[in-house]
């Protein structure tokens, strides 16, 4: 196993805290994206932001990781402001975008090694963790290729390479199933799981109830902007049974 | 669904103050200025050279109408080599590289309606095009033949046939072009040196042109040039230029009926090739483009070694720019063929000048010239933020220092931009036009108001980048910070070179001790005020800037 057991530093302090977030696209306007979001994550566990369409997940996570401006509100990662020390802040985790906005003019060798030159990552361990990612998810020989010939699914399997590339304590998926194989699904979900049990947190946006309920301890859910509910894990367990039953009975709000 | 089609790409093509449509006041100032120019001076031009050529006698006779249907058919089949070229160029834009390719292939919608709805459109602006060219080109000839309602007629008619005629060719031809693009597409270096080599080719041709004009204004010489085989020639030439030599008798009168029977048959069978092709290879060629992987297969090479973060992000702009043609052309192009631009105009530009002024001022023309062509270098820079695409959102997610991020942008600008003017003053140097202590200080002059365009250039674009929505994030529309670059490198090389011409005289009336170092202290006075400004300009509230940078802010 390569990823190193992160728990020595993983204490129960939270490593993301998300405060009273709110986000306005409209500088003028009054329609709020999201409103009021505040959730933590800790070492060792594994969020899903759940949500139906255009309930501000993707804002949230953008805000979270600094990609956006937040409007009101904080966010602290392993104690450092994405506003005021943003560098520090995004050290401590990556970010696998929904879209797969990566420089598509490099081949996916190029991309890992723009990665690991960006978060630092020593050359002597550069290729024993492309090796140990190359396994889990499987690019083979197209690694060598222009990423602008990849399919959906490969851009996102180099996304997710590039950014495990240093193993961040805090890894950020949005919609990270979209567009993969069962195979690489299961492969995907595997990790996550694996990855939180060394230590590491991971955060990630989702439509798929039965993948959140696999592998979530904290459900984060999302209706109209606003934080409808936290599920905890013993409200997601059973299967994702109690999960399904809150998501179905949550009400139109929702649906919108 | 022609109709439906039709009044799409209308809407589209000709919605130039639509919403949403940045203006670009620096452009539209500068396309209005160059095209007066342009027109005044081809006109001015095309009027002396039609008396010249009027003039000249075959076997001591003199055949006006002769002559000016030869002049006609030349100047014609420059103007169609031209509009096919154009046509190419557009029509393998609209029909395989245009966002709304991959709907179309997928709507219930014949591929000839599509083509069909995206040719009337570009016809409709080559006619725009044509009008400009055509009718200045007819009216300057008018001094030398007379000047009839056929004549008039005529011209307008060929405002209309002409660019029917150069689409008809272009259609046969893009697919050709567009199979050799395809296969040149993962050849980036061959790539790069043929365009290097065409527009080295072109500005040679241009400078041969410009050399010419030269000799038909000022010496008497150009009488010369038309000798007995170089009339064998463009008669020869013009025996079979078709179809533009049915149209230029036309145009003059010359046996109206049979020429213009002549040339409608020709554009009968021309229409009839060029849509049976299009007819038979546009879906052929859509799914060949559809179902190609987009890049080569490269050997899987071991990790490179670990560089500081300014470092990758300076290769990530190379690879950037060396897989994406028209990068590579503005980056690399541009800049090789710079010196070679700066050598050609020095050289005409200097016996013009003591022509004028009767003064050897060879060091502030080349200083005019590095800071005026150092400008197409620069301009590079106006897109150094757009050319990332949404991935520069990706880039703000990473622990990287905006300083780092806009630093790596302005160094990768900075060498090639400092290469070329290095070049340039070499060149003149060794070829003698300027003393080493002059091309010293061209160079140094020119480093500084270079890097200082990079910088204000960097910074307007962060300011208002404008992201592609295409696949490939490639800015293939100019944006209004080009345009003010170029502008703005014209005027300063104007004002600093004429600055220094200016004080050059003065002092040199006075006899003033130490005349050149006076000059060249205020030169750099004014370079390093500018520069400093500018680095100011492109770092001050950076952090912030960037922060704020957000997709789908609205104002």
């Amino acid at each position: 196993m390569r990823i190193e057991n992160n728990k020595a530093d993983a204490t129960e302090a939270q490593l993301l805290e998300v405060r009273r977030l709110s986000k306005k696209y409209s500088k003028r306007g009054k329609t709020y994206a999201v409103r009021d979001i505040s959730f933590t994550a800790s070492g060792g566990e594994v969020v899903g932001l759940l949500g139906a369409n255009g309930a501000g997940k993707t804002t949230t996570l953008k805000c979270i990781t600094g990609m956006i401006p937040i409007t009101e509100g904080e966010v602290f990662v392993s104690g450092h402001s994405i506003k005021t020390e943003p560098v520090k802040a995004k050290s401590k985790f990556s970010f696998v975008t929904d879209n797969h906005s990566v420089f598509v003019k490099m081949t996916g060798k190029q991309y890992l090694d723009f990665m690991s030159d960006v978060y630092k990552v020593p050359f002597e361990t550069r290729k024993e963790r492309y090796e140990y990612l190359e396994e889990r998810f499987r690019l083979g020989a197209a690694v060598g290729d222009v990423i602008s010939s990849y399919s959906h699914g490969m851009r996102q399997k180099i996304c997710m390479m590039g950014s495990l590339m240093h193993e961040p304590e805090l890894w950020i998926l949005d919609e990270p199933m979209l567009g993969l194989d069962p195979r690489t699904q299961a492969r995907v979900t595997e990790f996550i799981t694996m990855y939180a049990k060394t230590g590491h947190t991971v955060l990630f946006s989702t439509h798929n109830l039965y993948i959140a309920a696999e592998v979530c301890s904290k459900a984060v859910i999302i209706a109209g902007g606003r934080i409808n509910r936290i599920l905890e894990e013993k409200d997601i367990d059973l299967g994702g049974k109690r999960l399904m039953e809150y998501w179905y009975n949550m009400g139109p709000k929702s649906e919108e | 669904m022609f109709g439906v089609l039709l009044k799409k790409q209308l809407r589209e093509k000709f919605s130039i103050f639509g919403r949403g449509r940045r203006s670009d006041v620096a452009g539209a100032v500068l396309s209005t200025v160059l095209t007066a120019s342009v027109i005044a001076v081809s006109v001015a031009v095309l009027m002396r050279l039609a008396e010249v050529y009027a003039d000249v006698r075959m076997n001591g006779v003199r055949d006006t109408v002769a002559r000016m249907s030869e002049l006609l058919t030349v100047i014609y089949a420059a103007i169609f080599v031209l509009g096919v070229l154009s046509g190419i160029k557009n029509i393998n834009f609209e029909l395989f590289e245009c966002e709304d390719r991959a709907v179309f292939m997928a709507l219930p919608i014949k591929s000839g309606t599509v083509f069909y709805s995206k040719l009337v459109v570009l016809y409709l602006k080559q006619i725009v095009l044509f009008a400009v060219t055509i009718i200045q080109v007819n009216f300057a000839l008018a001094v030398a033949v007379e000047l009839t309602p056929l004549y008039i007629l005529a011209t307008l008619g060929a405002c209309l046939v002409f660019p029917a005629l150069t689409l008809v060719f272009s259609s046969i031809l893009c697919f050709p072009v567009f199979v050799v693009k395809r296969a040149l597409r993962s050849g980036y270096l061959i790539t790069l040196i043929l365009t290097t080599g065409v527009l080295a080719a072109l500005f040679a041709g241009y400078r041969f042109v410009l050399e010419f004009i030269r000799q038909l204004f000022t010496t008497g010489e150009i009488r010369f040039f038309f000798n007995e085989n170089v009339m064998n020639g463009i008669i020869s030439f013009t025996e079979y230029a078709y179809p533009v030599n049915f149209l230029a008798k036309l145009v003059l009168g010359i046996e109206p009926a049979k020429n213009g029977l002549w040339l409608g048959l020709t554009a009968i069978a021309a229409l009839l090739a060029g849509f049976g092709v299009v007819a038979l290879l546009y879906n052929k060629v859509n799914l060949m483009r559809a179902s190609s992987s987009g890049g080569a297969k490269r050997k899987v090479k071991p990790f490179a070694r670990a560089k500081s973060t300014v470092s990758g992000l300076m290769l990530k702009e190379f690879f950037l720019v060396y897989r994406t043609p028209s990068y590579a052309f503005q980056y690399f192009s541009v800049a090789i063929v710079m010196p070679l631009m700066v050598y050609f105009c020095m050289g005409l530009g200097k016996d013009l000048l003591t022509q004028l002024i009767m003064i050897d001022a060879s060091a502030e023309l080349g200083l005019f010239l590095v800071l005026a062509f150092g400008a197409l270098t620069n301009t590079f820079a106006a897109t150094a933020v757009s050319r990332d695409g949404n991935a520069f959102y990706t880039l703000k997610t990473m622990p990287i220092k905006p300083r780092a991020i806009i630093t790596a942008k302005l160094l990768f600008s900075a060498i090639v931009a400092v290469l070329s003017v290095l070049i340039s003053a070499a060149v003149i140097c060794i070829a003698g036009f300027v003393t080493s202590g002059e091309a010293a200080f061209i160079f140094l002059i020119g480093v500084m108001m270079g890097l200082a365009q990079i910088a204000f250039a960097t910074r307007k674009d962060l300011n208002r980048p404008e992201f592609s929505a295409d696949e490939d994030s490639e800015v293939r529309e100019s944006t209004g910070t080009v345009s003010l670059i170029i502008v703005i490198g014209f005027l300063t090389g104007l004002v600093m070179g004429g600055l220094a011409l200016f004080m050059s005289v003065y002092l040199g009336g006075r006899g003033v001790e130490n005349a050149e170092a006076y000059i060249m202290a205020t030169c750099f006075a004014i370079a390093a005020v500018l520069l400093a400004l500018s680095f100011r300009y492109l770092y001050k509230g950076l952090d912030k800037r960037l922060y704020e940078m957000s997709e789908g802010d609205v104002n």
